[in-house]
């Protein structure tokens, strides 16, 4: 009996001596990727690239793909800082095949469980198929996490990779920072590669924050629109901030409007959006309405905000201001952009399924000619420590 | 025929039939039933967990007709010893094969989000040794085993599932009641075999030291698996939406893939997971496993099971082996419970009541 | 005075009867203790006419000496004289006259088995024969040198008695005695060991005990055929249900309160001479994680502690194992900014993590094992010099990594916050184990070792007992005492597990006290509430008023 027991303990001992551990990669072995890019690569690059790489003569490299790690003994004296990070960019066929070609010319193994932000250049979003295969290969690829963060760059992913922030502890930490702060702002809506998957889903229609790219600097405003697979455009900043009253996910910021000759910024405390739709003689009428609650922080010396009546104008010309610019908003996106970022779609469907089933084979052009309005409701709380 | 050291009490039943139900179909069972009704799943999944409780209590009505008789026995007494012979085949059968398809099962998952490039025998083969280690025993600890486990399996995995929760998007759970009742008909016996394991009443009634409470048991620990599938499944459709779900193979790892988890203390909350899953799979494959055994031996009349789980193991592993591809392994398990697992849970049961109640054997009860 | 005629059975094996020569009774325990230097005899003569041969015999030091002068010499050599019976008379009834006239010591026996007399003087007893008469007198007096009742170093606690068993079992059941004052804690002699002959007690609560338990326990002892046992946890090895578990079946302590609780919960205690330790069935997992103070604190402590002592078991099994886990197998899980800080540490160290790991643990289980070995002042050097100094040159030279030693000094401080020893050990032996397992399967290889671990401990009995009781097959009630604890008021019964017969702990009377003291202030209409102390004729009775009265101030205003 004992016996028996002894050997059976030896035999499962001596099978893992024998056969090794064959997922062991010790820490600093590996990695990490805080930040991937995405570009289409210039003519030069893939020529430039080709003196380095072997690759096959009669495919063209679709990608370059640009990853940035930071440089682990860096950390730990400098506790961060400008150069703890470094990038490395590669021409490929596909992305899987990037890391396979990184692999050849770095000592360690890539490491996408610490990814937290991907990056696609402008350019590579214009081809269809290309965006399909990116996005089956972040969605099948179990090494990225999916609360990752997305967003496009106008002008190419790796120049924003590339950049050293002043003040902050490298590009990444600096970029999901701003994208994360959307109780200051309200001019980003982060997405995560989740509500990126999910939403391209639907008809291949997403938005994703855009980045622009200046010296030594990263702004990231506004809303980059992708229908079918393809972008199509942007958003600014201001209209961005319409698209998250519309849609509800305004947690911040600010609406400036002129009051008496004098500037005055609302600062959002809280917003919510209902839907309601009707059915008229003319189609569908879709109303959008935003109450939202805030602040007056600040005004011109001596404004006496004290009394009911001229807060009730003030909120007034929010409310004015609010319905104009998301009124704009919807315009261009029914006009311009044929695409309905703003749920529309997804409110119909959930909450009256039975006008969805009629319209749903051809909801693009029913949301061209809907009849989209906006009502405000904007009440001022507080206004500040003095009178 | 039963010693007293082999009793367990009614509690121990169910929390058994818990841990056994609960186990490889959690991972698809979102996918499953919206593919088959939409946003309406889960009232396919009540309607799948009532029609579960009838069955469940079926078995306990012949277990009670039949005090101190597996199945083994007392389908000698209704059907004569030929078929009552092929009914124990078609368990072991069944049970080994559903135990080998699990294994495979959550070799691929592990292989999937924790060991990439460990080869699938050696982790089908640890996994196989730890069972042995455990069904080696008797009836009693392997209940006893299964209450202190339960603790560990459900406090994580619900603190994981509720750590995803504040960013959830309700409206997807809309609309409902769009279902017609041919849709749920046809569906309903899919859900049903997302809780086979509760078949392993046919052999553990008899062990029962309180047989008076099992009828109460079943029918509370039966409801607590719908629950756990409800909360589940309407989790991860609020999460990625109906059309979304239907797209992933195993939409509840997605969903946890997905968790930030607030604080981030930890990064990836799927290595975690993955760690307790092993156990939800554990359980389920060592009551498969013993189940197997255990008729083994009851039918070949040994008293000692111990001897049949160690030859049991290369078999299992070799099934397990069998499938060439996830999809294949799949399209397997499928015909399995569409085929054999509708004789053992819905017709066998039904077939040998109504034989009970006609040829007016077995004891009267009034439970 | 006690005199108790007992093992007439002639039938035994070795008995060897008591001859009426005085000298071939001598002649044989002569040649039984040749060359036994320390066994003191004496042959000397007794009564007025000095006609009375006696002979006694003892082990030097090992006895009172004091006691054997003063009641046994003492009066059968000068008092015995002064009395002067019936001289024809004295022959028949010498002996009945020194076994109840004479000797004054308290504690004797008869007995006519002369290979008892051996045993007896060998256990400190002091043996008189006596010419002329088959039966010889065994007078207690044992006494030898031991040390004073003091705190057990391994068991202190803040709060609660200071006293530990030691080294003499009779001390030791008189420390049970002393705290249970019940005719009902029984406590059985027996023997064990062929040669050493040890003592030991098995005392129990006779309405209290699980019978089964006792039985067992005492077929058990019964099977032990060993030629000598010096410490209790000899018995305990021979006696334990699985000897091939790593976990210890039975408890030990040197704590009489511990061992008097234990007996009021229905377990059986085991006494051994010439040790302090005393062993405690059944057992269950919950019984190592408790400490006496977890009943003399209030509860919200008792509840803190215990969780923080299961949280350090779970530490002490695991971390380490994680900590491999993560740095070679998942990275992914710990935040990012710590990964890349682990990855930053380990760049000059050049063992794989697994190595290292096990590397630092090995180091500090030699620390350890040389801080015990050394006296107490040596033993502090060796943790200063251990823990700091190679420590801080190993991380300085880059050898292993800062976190490393956190890790490792987490794992140690995790280990000693337990308050059983050997249960320690259990999962000193199962964290290498852990950590073989996860160098090889990372994380999956760790949750199969705390599988098999769970499923070790599930099957595990202790006499008859699961276990994990009462976690596992348990009655709710008992759960208010084990990994929580339940406010005292509230624990009423015993565990169901252990106790049978009378279950009842507590009979709780009180009424509720907060109630009680609310009116403590005068009411309204000036009445005192007396509570239940107040005589029903004085209820209604109103206070007489006298103004100024302060009691009163309240009710003046009122009106």
């Amino acid at each position: 009996m004992f016996k028996k027991k002894f050997f059976l303990i030896f035999f499962i001992i001596s099978l893992f001596f024998i056969s090794g551990c064959w997922d062991m990669i010790d820490i600093e072995r590996r990695l990490f990727v805080v930040g991937v890019g995405i570009d289409k690569p210039s003519q030069e690059e893939i020529e430039r690239q080709r003196k380095v790489l072997e690759e096959p003569e009669n495919f063209t490299p679709r990608y370059l793909i640009t990853y940035l790690s930071p440089v682990p003994s860096a950390k730990i004296e400098a506790g961060g800082g400008e150069g703890s990070y470094f990038t490395k960019s590669t021409t490929a066929i596909t992305l899987d095949a990037g890391v396979r070609q990184i692999s050849t010319r770095i000592d360690k193994r890539l490491f996408f469980g610490h990814s937290k932000l991907v990056l696609f250049g402008e350019d590579i979003l214009k081809d269809k198929n290309i965006v399909l295969e990116m996005i089956d290969y972040l969605q099948r690829n179990q090494d990225y996490n999916w609360h990752i963060l997305v967003g496009v760059v106008e002008g190419k992913a790796q120049d924003v990779l590339n950049i050293e922030p002043k003040g902050a502890k490298g590009i990444v930490p600096y970029i999901t920072g701003i994208m994360e702060s959307r109780q200051e702002t309200s001019r980003v809506a982060d997405v995560t590669l989740k509500q990126f998957i999910v939403n391209l889903g639907h008809e291949g229609i997403v938005a994703l924050p855009r980045l622009v790219v200046a010296p030594d600097e990263v702004k990231v405003e506004g809303v980059a629109i992708i229908k079918d697979f393809k972008l199509l455009g942007y958003l600014s900043g201001l209209e961005g901030r319409s698209l998250m009253f519309l849609k509800g996910t305004i947690e911040g910021g600010s609406v400036v409007i002129k009051y008496l000759n004098e500037f005055i910024p609302f600062a959002i405390v809280q917003a919510d959006v209902k839907k309601k739709l009707k059915v008229t003689d003319e189609g569908l009428q879709l109303t959008y309405s935003i109450e939202t609650e805030g602040q007056l922080n600040e005004g011109i010396y001596n404004r006496d905000f004290s009394s009911i009546e001229n807060i009730r104008t003030i909120e007034k010309l929010i409310e004015e201001e609010i319905v104009r610019d998301c009124n704009r908003v919807i315009k261009r996106l029914q006009k311009e952009f044929k695409v309905d970022i703003i749920y529309g779609d997804k409110y119909i469907n959930h909450f009256h399924p039975k006008i969805w089933n009629e319209i749903k084979d051809n909801y693009l052009e029913v949301f061209e000619d809907m009849d989209i309005r906006v009502e405000a409701d904007v009440k001022i709380r507080r206004t500040g420590i003095v009178k | 025929m039963n010693s007293n050291e082999e009793k367990i009490s009614a509690l121990q039943l169910g929390l058994l039939i818990i841990v056994t139900v609960i186990g490889v179909g959690i991972l698809t069972l979102p996918r499953t039933v919206t593919e088959i009704a939409d946003t309406d799943g889960w009232l396919l999944i009540i309607i799948g967990g009532a029609l579960v409780i009838v069955l469940a209590l079926i078995i306990n009505s012949l277990g009670n007709m039949f005090p101190d008789k597996t199945i083994i026995e007392y389908s000698q007494e209704l059907v004569g010893r030929p078929l009552s012979y092929l009914i124990g085949s078609i368990l072991i059968i069944y049970f080994t094969l559903i135990a080998a398809y699990s294994v495979r099962i959550f070799g691929e998952v592990l292989k999937m989000y924790l060991l990439p490039k460990t080869p699938i025998e050696i982790i089908i083969i640890t996994f196989l040794i730890t069972i042995i280690y455990l069904v080696r025993n008797n009836l009693e600890g392997i209940a006893r085993f299964y209450e202190i486990i339960i603790l560990i399996m459900f406090v994580p995995y619900f603190l994981a599932l509720s750590a995803g929760t504040w960013e959830l998007d309700y409206s997807n759970l809309l609309p409902v009641f769009q279902l017609s009742p041919k849709v749920i008909l046809g569906g309903v016996l899919q859900v049903v075999f997302s809780f086979s394991g509760f078949e392993v009443l046919y052999l553990f009634i008899p062990f029962v030291s309180d047989k008076q409470n099992i009828k109460k048991t079943l029918i509370i620990v039966i409801s607590i698996i719908t629950i756990i599938y409800l909360i589940t499944s309407l989790i991860v459709l609020a999460s990625f939406g109906s059309r979304q779900t239907k797209a992933l193979l195993w939409p509840l790892m997605a969903y946890i893939k997905s968790i930030e988890v607030p604080g981030a203390f930890i990064e990836q909350l799927e290595g975690i997971i993955m760690t307790i899953w092993v156990l939800f799979i554990f359980t389920t494959i060592s009551t498969l496993y013993f189940s197997s055994t255990f008729m083994a031996s009851r039918l070949i009349k040994v008293r000692e099971h111990k001897i049949f789980s160690t030859f049991l193991l290369p078999l299992v592993y070799i099934i397990a082996l069998q499938p060439e591809n996830v999809p294949d392994l799949y399209w397997r398990l499928d015909i399995l419970s569409i085929y054999v697992g509708t004789i053992v849970i819905v017709i066998i049961p039904i077939i040998l009541l109504i034989l009970a109640k006609v040829l007016k054997k077995g004891v009267k009860t009034n439970v | 005075m006690r005199v108790i005629k007992k093992n007439k059975d002639s039938k035994d094996k070795n008995f060897v009867p008591v001859l009426r020569e005085l000298d071939k009774n001598i002649e044989f325990l002569e040649d039984i203790f040749q060359d036994c230097d320390d066994i003191v005899s004496r042959e000397f003569t007794v009564g007025v006419n000095q006609n009375h041969r006696m002979y006694i015999s003892y082990v030097d030091v090992m006895t009172n000496e004091d006691m054997i002068q003063q009641h046994v010499l003492r009066p059968l050599l000068l008092e015995a004289r002064l009395i002067s019976p019936d001289p024809g008379d004295i022959k028949k009834k010498l002996f009945e006259l020194v076994l109840k006239g004479t000797l004054s010591a308290s504690d004797i026996e008869v007995k006519d088995n002369l290979d008892e007399a051996v045993l007896a003087i060998l256990s400190g007893d002091t043996i008189l024969l006596i010419d002329g008469v088959t039966e010889f007198i065994v007078i207690s007096t044992k006494g030898w040198p031991t040390r004073g009742l003091s705190e057990p170093p391994g068991e202190s606690v803040i709060r609660g008695p200071r006293v530990g068993f030691v080294e003499t079992f009779r001390y030791n059941t008189v420390l049970l005695r002393r705290s249970i004052k019940d005719p009902r804690l029984k406590i059985k002699n027996t023997q064990l060991g062929e040669r050493t002959k040890t003592n030991m007690g098995i005392a129990y609560i006779d309405d209290i005990v699980n019978y089964k338990v006792l039985e067992e326990l005492e077929n058990r002892l019964e099977t032990i055929h060993i030629d000598g046992i010096f410490e209790s946890g000899q018995v305990e090895q021979l006696i334990e249900d699985d000897w091939l578990s790593l976990f210890p079946q039975i408890q030990n302590t040197e704590r009489p309160d511990i061992v008097s609780a234990a007996l009021l919960q229905g377990k059986v205690a085991l006494i051994i001479d010439n040790t302090p330790t005393a062993l405690i069935v059944p057992t269950t997992f919950n019984d190592f994680m408790q400490f006496p103070e977890d009943y003399y604190e209030r509860w919200w402590i008792a509840n803190l502690i215990r969780w923080i002592r299961l949280s350090a078991l779970i530490i002490s099994f695991t971390l380490p194992s994680i900590y491999i886990a993560v740095a070679s197998y998942h990275p992914g899980i710990i935040p990012s900014n710590l990964a890349i800080f682990i990855a930053g540490t380990r760049e000059t160290v050049p063992f794989p993590v697994f190595i290292e790991a096990l590397i630092m643990e090995i180091t500090f289980e030699l620390l350890r094992e040389a801080g015990v070995r050394l006296p107490n002042q040596l033993g502090s050097t060796i943790g200063i010099v251990g823990s700091l100094i190679i420590g801080q040159a190993a991380v300085e030279a880059g050898l292993v990594s800062p976190i490393m030693v956190i890790i490792v000094a987490l794992t140690a401080i995790a280990s000693f916050s337990i308050p059983s020893y050997n249960f320690t050990i259990s999962f000193r032996i199962l964290r290498f184990i852990a950590m073989v397992a996860t160098g090889f399967l990372g994380l999956y290889g760790l949750i199969l070792v705390v599988i098999a671990t769970l499923v070790h401990l599930s099957v595990l009995k202790s006499f008859g007992v699961p276990y994990l009781a009462p976690i596992v097959s348990g009655r709710m009630t008992d759960w208010k005492d084990s990994i929580i604890k339940a406010p005292l008021p509230s624990i009423k019964e015993r565990n169901s597990y252990t106790a049978w017969g009378d279950r009842k702990k507590l009979r709780d009377l009180r009424v509720d006290i907060r109630a009680r003291t609310v009116d403590i202030e005068p009411k309204e209409d000036g009445t005192i509430d007396k509570g239940k102390n107040q005589p029903s004729h004085t209820q209604n009775l109103k206070k007489p008023r006298k103004i100024g009265n302060k009691d009163n101030d309240r009710g003046e205003k009122d009106e």
